[in-house]
């Protein structure tokens, strides 16, 4: 309950939100497989953590960025396929703008021209 | 648990309940995540074992996720505060004894103060019954040297053709007419008004019509509306009775409509400026005075006026126009004064008499509640010294401080929930007994009864004191050194137990404070009645009756034949056994203010407003002998003395009108200066005819026979017990005119107390509530003190060890609760000097800040707290020692 504390799952919360957009982008999909997509892309780097994952699919959820079905798996599972509104695209493009603005602005900071 | 656990699922997928309707399938969606990381592990060549473990190892805790989940959905808080509050309950039925305790202070504090708002908000709150009534003004006419007087009827019709502000203007005058030829003959309460009274509170008749604006006139005025309780008392709720007409005083007049039930005019003692006696009217008729009635002792300054203000305007611009027709009418007068207005919204002037009564009340059972609410914030306070142990073991595994003062504040809340659930039990109680002890007179009291509003009042109070009682304590007793606490069996505190002391110690001051304020209330209010009823009323009451009669005017047009009547009355009653003498007057004492005239003396004619006003009762020669009235010098006039104007006058009229002088054989004019001068032959002792509290009026008596009066009220003193020849008077009375009403006879000493039944109300309940704010007051001081001397148990073992003696102990301890209860009881006469302004209206021969009563229940107070301190110094006095240093 410490403002510090408060301040970095802030900070994990949009930077998880954006990821679970970018890895909605190609198409719809379950909940660990998602978090599958975010460990490999990321070459490990990211690990999510896991029991974070739904409390920020939910997030989006009530926003209305994403929605789902259930759908049935490869190995004929029922599961929910969550995929990306029209209202999360542009939430995505957003994001991804101040991210990159974010992380050159860093960049400039950390090694200066 | 499987079953349960089957439904639970199903619940979840059909969606059942609005909490998982927003996270619906959510387990199912983690168990699958759970299955496909094992699934991954396997794969990756784990053991299955192996492999559940490590993706459970990986997902965290679950039961976290989920709660992180669905606290996305819903306010978190309201989840928790369910799940505190089913916590709460657990634990307050585990500790039934604290809990009642609580339970039972919460239910006393909310219950009364629920009753008493529910009063407060019938008299003095809620809206009249009428259509706009916030637009509804009573003027009164004013002079600046002598303020409000009633409405000269001359005055209102200027009103009423110049004035802009008013949407219409009304005119009432009280009467009681006699209505005969239906069996017993009654007096009722009624009153002559402006037609169009009845359209400016916008109530229609719920039979028949109400009165027109052209019956206003002599002639066309012998027609009456009902009100729903005569119609239904007196006629048997006939409908048919619109059309039918009804004798008053003799006189046929036609019922053209009824009201409906709830329709009530204000009283209209209520209204007038000045002291009358009414109750409430039954019957209207159209006002229509007669020209004879204009130049009679009627005509002038003897009306209440209701007017209605036009939509938008505003009282001060009322008040401004009436002001300035005013000032021309006093200057058009053929006796030119100063004139003005007072407008006071109708509500404003009906509740105003009871206002300060009420609030006084609504304040002491505040204090009540205030203290019951400060007691259990300390017994909470040790509570949460006891739970402290508890409180540390939440907060090691995790518990953040803001959760676990909200766990504790609910605990208080599930509390105060119980107590507002009984309150309202004890309100509904407590309010009939209320209205059974309450006098008749309070106003608007019978349109109190139990609402929504009332329920309303009682949680919203209860909600308060939990939040009040609850956050303090939950605050302090999670401040907590977690390694002491977990260390020791007991659990402490943080801040030591000093701190913790001392806001007790401080909370036992405010507690006294507040109730040295209530007693001291109370014990002024109790000064004041007894001042009230040991006041010289200037008469004596014992052992007499009082008959009332009113000579319908039809039947008893003249002089002589009033005075026949009466003097035939006297001659039956007479000779009656037990009887020993008889007073007959035109007005009962303490019968609110009877007729007025105002007196000049002979060869002086100041400005009519300027001579005294003095208070006419016309008497036979017993009337003193009767009434104890001490005749000071002089004689009193009698038979002998026929058509000649003599009259006896009260010692301080004469003191007015003759300073320093002898007033026998002087004499004096009544009203205009044409009227014959009358001559004093007696000068009588001062009596408080009108009111006790009131200073004894000039006051005049003439002869009865002199004085044509329809009311006859007679006094009737007995050798012994009074009310055993009622009966045999009841009997004289019928046999000389059948038609009279007789209404209830009355014992003068119950006259006597009933007319100060409003303050002996409000004194026995101000002493009630200072009663219990007392009790409590010493209960808390106990429970401090018990928990005072129980913490410092190790401290007083020592001291006894090296040698203390336990007189010295005792001395100690007592002292202690002697200073807490010093600075309380200095607040509290702080307080009280600081109320004491708001309680002058109430107070009768005691000021607001009388020494000796403060002085009094200072002592009275600082006596029970110390005896409340007394008994937990004695058992640290006789602490042992060895067992002492053996605890902790």
């Amino acid at each position: 309950m410490s403002t510090k504390g408060d301040d970095r799952v802030e900070l994990l919360q949009g930077t998880l939100d954006l990821l679970i957009l970018q890895t909605l982008l190609p198409g719809p999909t379950h909940g660990h497989a998602i978090m599958k997509a975010i460990s490999q892309t990321s070459d490990d780097v990211l690990q999510v953590e896991q029991g974070s994952l739904y409390p920020a699919l939910h997030r989006l959820l009530k926003r209305g960025w994403i929605e789902f079905d259930h759908g049935t798996s490869e190995n004929n599972r029922r599961a929910k396929y969550y995929r990306l509104t029209p209202a999360g695209r542009k939430q995505l493009a957003v994001e991804t703008s101040k991210w990159e603005k974010l992380a050159r602005a860093i960049a400039r900071v950390l090694r200066p021209a | 648990m499987g079953k349960a656990r089957a439904r639970d699922r199903a619940g979840a997928e059909a969606g059942v309940t609005g909490r998982r309707r927003s996270v619906g399938g959510l387990d199912e969606d983690i168990r699958d995540h759970l299955e496909r990381e094992t699934q991954d592990n396997i794969d990756r060549g784990m053991s299955p074992e192996a492999a559940r473990d490590a993706a459970l190892r990986a997902f965290g805790n679950v039961t976290l996720a989920m709660e992180d989940t669905r606290a996305v959905w819903i306010a978190v808080w309201f989840d928790q505060l369910l799940q505190d509050a089913r916590y709460g309950a657990r634990m307050l039925r585990r500790n039934p004894a604290f809990s009642a305790v609580v339970i039972l202070t919460l239910t006393l504090g909310i219950g009364l103060n629920t009753a008493v708002f529910t009063v407060v908000n019938a008299v003095l709150l809620r809206p009249l019954p009428y259509r706009d009534a916030s637009r509804l003004v009573v003027i009164h006419e004013m002079l600046p040297k002598l303020g409000r007087i009633p409405v000269s009827n001359a005055h209102f019709d200027e009103w009423r053709r110049s004035s802009r502000a008013f949407e219409r203007l009304a005119l009432l005058f009280g009467f009681s007419p006699n209505l005969t030829g239906l069996g017993e003959p009654e007096r009722l309460a009624a009153a002559r008004v402006s037609p169009t009274l009845f359209a400016m509170l916008g109530v229609p008749a719920q039979l028949g019509r109400t009165l027109l604006d052209e019956e206003d006139q002599p002639g066309r005025d012998r027609v009456v509306v009902l009100s729903d309780a005569l119609w239904r008392r007196r006629f048997g709720a006939d409908r048919a009775i619109v059309g039918r007409s009804i004798l008053l005083d003799s006189e046929p007049h036609v019922v053209v409509g009824v009201m409906p039930p709830g329709f009530v005019v204000p009283n209209l003692r209520d209204l007038y400026p000045i002291a009358v006696s009414a109750e409430r009217a039954e019957l209207w008729k159209p006002l229509a005075l007669s020209p004879a009635e204009i130049r009679s002792s009627l005509g002038g300054f003897n009306f209440v006026c209701i007017a209605q203000l036009r939509s938008g305007v505003s009282i001060a611009e009322a008040g401004g126009e009436m002001n300035a027709l005013q000032a021309q009418l006093g200057k058009a007068s053929p006796d030119p004064m100063e004139l003005q207005a007072d407008l006071v919204p109708l509500q404003s002037q009906i509740t105003g008499r009871s206002r300060t009564g009420l609030e006084l009340l609504a304040g002491a059972v505040a204090v009540v509640l205030l203290i019951g609410c400060v007691n259990l914030i300390n017994l909470l306070l040790a509570r949460g010294g006891a739970r402290g142990r508890e409180v540390a073991v939440r907060c090691a595994i995790g518990a953040g401080r803001g959760r676990l003062v909200r766990q504790l504040v609910t605990e208080s809340l599930v509390l105060a929930g119980a107590g507002a659930v009984c309150g309202v039990a004890t309100a509904w109680g407590s309010l009939r007994l209320l209205l059974a002890l309450a006098p008749a007179d309070i106003l608007r009291l019978d349109e109190v009864r139990m609402d929504a509003s009332m329920l309303l009042f009682a949680f919203g109070l209860a909600i308060a004191a939990g939040l009040a009682i609850g956050l303090l304590p939950a605050w302090r007793s999670t401040r907590i050194d977690l390694q002491a606490a977990m260390k020791s069996g007991a659990g402490t505190v943080a801040g030591g137990h000093r701190r913790g002391r001392l806001l007790q110690s401080a909370l036992v001051s405010v507690e006294v404070a507040l109730t040295a304020a209530c007693v001291m209330t109370a014990g002024l209010l109790l000064r004041s009645f007894t001042n009230v009823l040991n006041v010289d009323k200037g008469f004596e009451s014992g052992r007499i009756v009082d008959v009332n009669l009113s000579l319908p005017s039809r039947r008893y047009q003249t002089v002589d034949q009033r005075v026949a009547f009466q003097r035939a009355l006297l001659a039956r009653l007479q000779p009656l056994p037990g009887v020993e003498s008889i007073a007959v007057s035109n007005k009962a004492l303490l019968g609110g203010e009877g007729v007025n005239t105002r007196l000049s003396i002979e060869g002086a004619a100041p400005a009519m407003l300027e001579r005294p006003l003095t208070n006419l009762r016309a008497v036979n020669a017993d009337y003193f002998r009767t009434l104890g009235i001490p005749i000071r010098s002089g004689r009193v006039f009698d038979e002998r003395d026929g058509p000649r104007p003599v009259a006896v006058m009260s010692a301080a009229a004469v003191d007015g009108l003759w300073p320093g002088q002898n007033a026998i054989g002087r004499r004096f004019r009544r009203g205009a200066d044409d009227s014959p001068l009358i001559e004093v032959v007696g000068v009588a002792g001062d009596v408080r005819g009108s009111r006790l509290d009131k200073e004894p009026m000039y006051t005049v008596y003439v002869p009865f026979w002199q004085y044509p009066s329809s009311v006859v009220s007679l006094d009737v003193k007995m050798v012994t017990e009074p009310l055993t020849l009622v009966p045999a008077i009841r009997e004289a009375i019928r046999t000389l005119d059948s038609e009279l009403p007789i209404p209830a006879i009355r014992a003068m000493d119950d006259i006597v107390i009933e007319s100060i039944g409003e303050r002996r109300f409000q004194m026995r309940l101000v002493l009630l509530f200072g009663a219990a704010a007392l009790a409590l007051a010493a209960i808390g001081i106990y429970g401090v003190m018990s928990y005072v001397v129980t913490q410092r148990t190790r401290e007083i073992g020592l001291r006894l060890a090296l040698g203390a003696r336990s007189g010295a102990v005792l001395r100690m301890v007592l002292m202690d609760a002697g200073r807490l209860v010093g600075v309380g009881l200095l607040l509290g006469v702080v307080l009280a000097i600081a109320a004491g302004p708001s309680l002058r209206t109430l107070l009768f021969g005691v000021g607001p800040q009388d020494v000796a009563t403060m002085a009094v229940t200072s002592i009275t107070l600082a006596v029970i707290a110390l005896c409340a301190a007394y008994l937990p110094s004695r058992r640290a006095a006789n602490v042992d020692p060895l067992i002492a240093l053996r605890c902790e």
